[in-house]
């Protein structure tokens, strides 16, 4: 069931996940033909970009120091950036097109992680209206965590198989998306 | 029959036409054996046709979802034909474009028994039906990109559309605290080519490419790209997905 993709040689970069996301984003990209890489080297098989966004909580903005704050919000921010910008233009290159994910850091209660999550969300959106006409499309997958309505915390596994279906050719048409995973949290 | 919905027997309404009948042979093709409803007998046995041809199972109901009798007949037959119920797509839609001073209270009133009430019962229903196959469930709503943002001239179907998206954040909050949990997400496609834009617009290619160049992919809207995102939402691949606004729409709400 997976015809379209399987014959296909493609390569994912992932950047910033964790060693139990890494493995479960390799087995959600396999049936589709897509190997993960977590190295920097060129490649012309590049064509999909995952990156995750690593988040420092801060307890309370008034009373923690400003440069932790734009630690965990800005410079996390501006790597998601230049991930963007680097691996696009080596995605573009190719010319065939392809697939970006960003992973926000969880909703797990600790609201400094939120000015991150929407300017992720943003970059996301801006990035899908430029990069649409070479036909890459750029979608973010906002995990929940903690107790969610459904009953349980968001797994590695959970959000790997919504960066696969984000990135695979049944995503053709979603681009500037937000793909919420997070049992209902969002919802209420 | 292996695939993503092996052996599920799923209700698709609205599939005699567009999106709900890409959607009904894509899901026949991952497994599922598919109650396809709608009102047009002879499209109905057009689909079940298709889907037979490709190997798979289905039947074809004649439904009018915004009428509690048709729903409890069409649960009935898929129980007794195909099997206990694990998912429903409330696909089935009504959309017409005409200025707000000429809409009528009927022109309302009659998209609304279909778009909103007719979603209410496909939801209510299919939790009643799902409950009862004591295993878990998912239930897709076909909303729109405009039941997030407006359109001049679609004052009744955004309202309808802006219903749906409430009713589906609600009934996921319903559906999870049941055991078996219950899944509720909505679609919110952009501009697909079906019959129901070609009703209205007419389907001249000069159009499809106009609408094309409209959108961020420089391409136009499929049914089978929806049907694509409504296996998603069926699937297992989105067991933690729920009470969302899934956007599939070449990127024209990014801007």
């Amino acid at each position: 069931m997976k015809e379209e993709s399987a014959a296909s040689h493609r390569l994912a970069r992932v950047i910033g996940a964790t060693p139990g996301l890494e493995a479960a984003l390799a087995a959600a990209l396999a049936p589709d033909g897509i190997a993960v890489t977590l190295g920097q080297e060129d490649s012309q098989d590049l064509c999909i970009l995952v990156f995750v966004a690593q988040a420092r909580c801060v307890e309370s903005f008034v009373s923690a120091a400003a440069g932790s704050v734009f630690e965990g919000l800005g410079n996390e921010l501006k790597t998601a950036y230049f991930a963007l910008k680097t691996n696009v233009t080596a995605i573009r290159a190719q010319g065939v097109g392809g697939a970006v994910v960003f992973v926000a850091p969880p909703s797990d209660g600790h609201r400094s992680f939120d000015a991150l999550r929407q300017g992720l969300r943003l970059l996301t959106k801006s990035a899908a209206l430029e990069l649409g006409p070479a036909g890459i499309r750029v979608n973010i997958v906002l995990p929940g965590s903690g107790e969610t309505p459904l009953g349980r915390a968001c797994t590695d596994a959970d959000i790997a198989a919504g960066v696969a279906f984000a990135v695979s050719d049944r995503a053709h048409f979603m681009t500037g998306a937000d793909l919420v995973i997070d049992g209902g949290r969002m919802a209420q | 029959m292996s695939g993503r919905l092996a052996d599920r027997v799923i209700i698709v309404t609205g599939a005699t036409k567009g999106i709900g009948r890409e959607t009904a042979r894509l899901l026949a093709r991952e497994g599922a054996r598919v109650a396809c409803t709608g009102r047009d007998t002879a499209d109905g046995a057009a689909v079940v046709g298709e889907i037979s041809a490709d190997g798979g199972e289905a039947i074809f109901v004649r439904h009018d979802v915004a009428n509690e009798a048709d729903w409890r007949g069409v649960i009935a037959r898929t129980e007794a034909e195909l099997g206990p119920v694990r998912g429903v797509v409330n696909n089935a839609g009504a959309f017409f474009v005409k200025p707000l001073a000429d809409t009528t209270e009927d022109d309302f009133q009659g998209i609304f028994d279909v778009n909103v009430l007719g979603a209410f019962l496909g939801v209510k229903m299919g939790f009643e039906a799902i409950a009862r196959s004591g295993a878990s469930g998912a239930i897709v709503m076909v909303s729109s990109l405009m039941g997030q943002v407006g359109f001049p001239g679609a004052t009744a179907y955004c309202a309808t559309k802006g219903a749906v998206t409430g009713l589906t954040k609600t009934a996921a909050l319903e559906g999870a605290a049941m055991k078996p949990s219950i899944r509720v997400n909505s679609l919110h496609p952009g501009v697909i080519w079906t019959p129901m834009i070609t009703g209205q617009f007419g389907d001249d290619p000069a159009l499809a490419d106009a609408f094309a160049a409209d959108t961020p992919l420089k391409i136009i809207g499929l049914p089978r790209y929806m049907a694509d995102a409504i296996l998603f939402l069926l699937s297992d691949e989105s067991a933690h997905v729920t009470g969302i606004e899934l956007t599939v729409d070449g990127g024209r709400g990014a801007d």
